[in-house]
């Protein structure tokens, strides 16, 4: 079994055991719940990134988000290099009153006209790829907690690595502030922490990033999200092994015409 | 004389029904974890004509709605309104002033323009604003019925 492996199966156990006293929301940093957002709303994000490791690289994205539909969404991004598409639907979900489990397909495609001789597929704009999996996503007693995994294939032509890999990610948050919540002018503050692997297929290489994170949430509208990322384990000689992460976004509810009832 | 005298009592008996309607109304909605899904439910609800102020407990996840009096009450549009925006609505009560004060199991009656049917185990009288409870999964009502109880 890999180190990574080990740490990643590690974090997940100690999770679950931490975050049942704990408050949970699911409004993650590095990656989507299966809920999706508030149907026919619409976000705007702004996001910077610094990355650094063996070279640095800074990333400037703009980002629209919206929901038409109160299963379905899509962003549209770019870094002003290369753009970003992504869809999600929400296919199954059972609501309880104190518990959920929701599960979402999605989709993701970067058109990127950069072309980097690496091993690892990196995934925020620096290469052309699609990836696709699944999201679950199950709330119980407070507790919170994501799962993503997909499907990545990238466009290389010069290069003897491979094209593909399987991305995933763990995602757990807790509610630190406000203790008692009464009113939707208090500022939430979430910390996130979220377990980030790559594992290429048809060679032995892989890495397994962790990415804690702090998000505030003003007026329940507009959030502010700070995290940094860096290498647990990484055998993939990548160019960029850790980065600070700054996003700033905002809600419009009920942007979007409701849809006609047949 | 007769004939406006006429139209006077109809139009008196019109302006009385239309005021027999919900007062008020309890929703506890489910699948939600964040300020900003709790945000939009009741935005949801306070866009909707006949909703006069929404009250959240946003810890409990429970919107308390009152009515406009001149506006019909319409409880699908309280259930289309939430799960429209993505959540669910775990239990949706209802206060008004009941034609019949009796609650009798499995009998049919219609009120506030809606079909419902008592699912009591006894006989029950009803108080003057008797809360109810819509007992029907994810309110949508069974051969236009809506399942009460209290």
């Amino acid at each position: 079994m890999r180190t990574s492996h080990i740490v990643f199966i590690f974090f997940s156990l100690f999770s679950f055991a931490f975050i049942q006293t704990a408050k949970a929301q699911e409004l993650y940093v590095m990656s989507e719940p299966a809920s999706t957002m508030p149907a026919r709303s619409i976000i705007v994000k702004q996001s910077y990134q610094q990355m650094g490791g063996r070279s640095t690289a800074t990333f400037y994205n703009t980002q629209l988000e919206f929901s038409w539909k109160k299963n379905w969404m899509m962003h549209v991004g770019t870094n002003y290099t290369a753009s970003d598409v992504y869809l999600q639907h929400r296919f199954y979900s059972t609501d309880d009153i104190h518990s959920h489990t929701r599960l979402a397909f999605f989709a993701r495609a970067v058109n990127s006209p950069y072309n980097p001789n690496t091993n690892a597929i990196m995934m925020e704009g620096q290469q052309k790829l699609w990836n696709a999996g699944l999201i679950a996503t199950r709330l119980k007693h407070k507790w919170a907690s994501s799962l993503t995994a997909g499907w990545v294939h990238r466009y290389v032509g010069n290069t003897n690595y491979t094209k593909e890999g399987i991305q995933y990610i763990f995602s757990n948050g807790w509610l630190l502030y406000p203790k008692n919540y009464d009113n939707y002018q208090q500022t939430n503050v979430n910390f996130y922490v979220e377990l980030i692997g790559q594992q290429l297929l048809g060679q032995s290489s892989s890495f397994l990033d962790i990415a804690p994170s702090i998000q505030l949430i003003f007026n329940s509208q507009a959030k502010l999200n700070m995290g940094y990322r860096w290498a647990l384990s990484d055998n993939t000689n990548r160019m960029n092994n850790q980065s600070l992460y700054l996003s700033l976004d905002y809600l419009f509810f009920n942007a979007l015409p409701k849809p006609k009832k047949r | 004389m007769k004939i406006k005298l006429f139209f006077i009592a109809c139009s008196f008996w019109a302006f009385n029904s239309a005021h027999a309607q919900i007062k008020s109304a309890e929703v506890l909605a489910s699948g939600l974890t964040c300020s900003m899904c709790s945000k939009a439910i009741f935005k949801a609800l306070s866009k909707l004509d006949f909703v006069d102020t929404v009250k959240v407990n946003i810890e409990t996840s429970v919107y308390q709605l009152n009515f406009k009096k001149e506006v019909p009450v319409k409880i699908e549009g309280i259930r289309d309104a939430v799960y429209d925006a993505g959540f669910a609505i775990a239990k949706l009560s209802i206060t008004g002033d009941w034609k019949v004060k009796t609650a009798t199991k499995d009998i049919s009656f219609e009120d506030f323009g809606y079909q419902f049917k008592w699912q009591v185990k006894a006989n029950k009288t009803l108080s003057n604003t008797q809360k109810v409870s819509i007992l029907n999964k994810d309110v949508q009502p069974v051969n236009g019925v809506y399942l009460l109880n209290f």
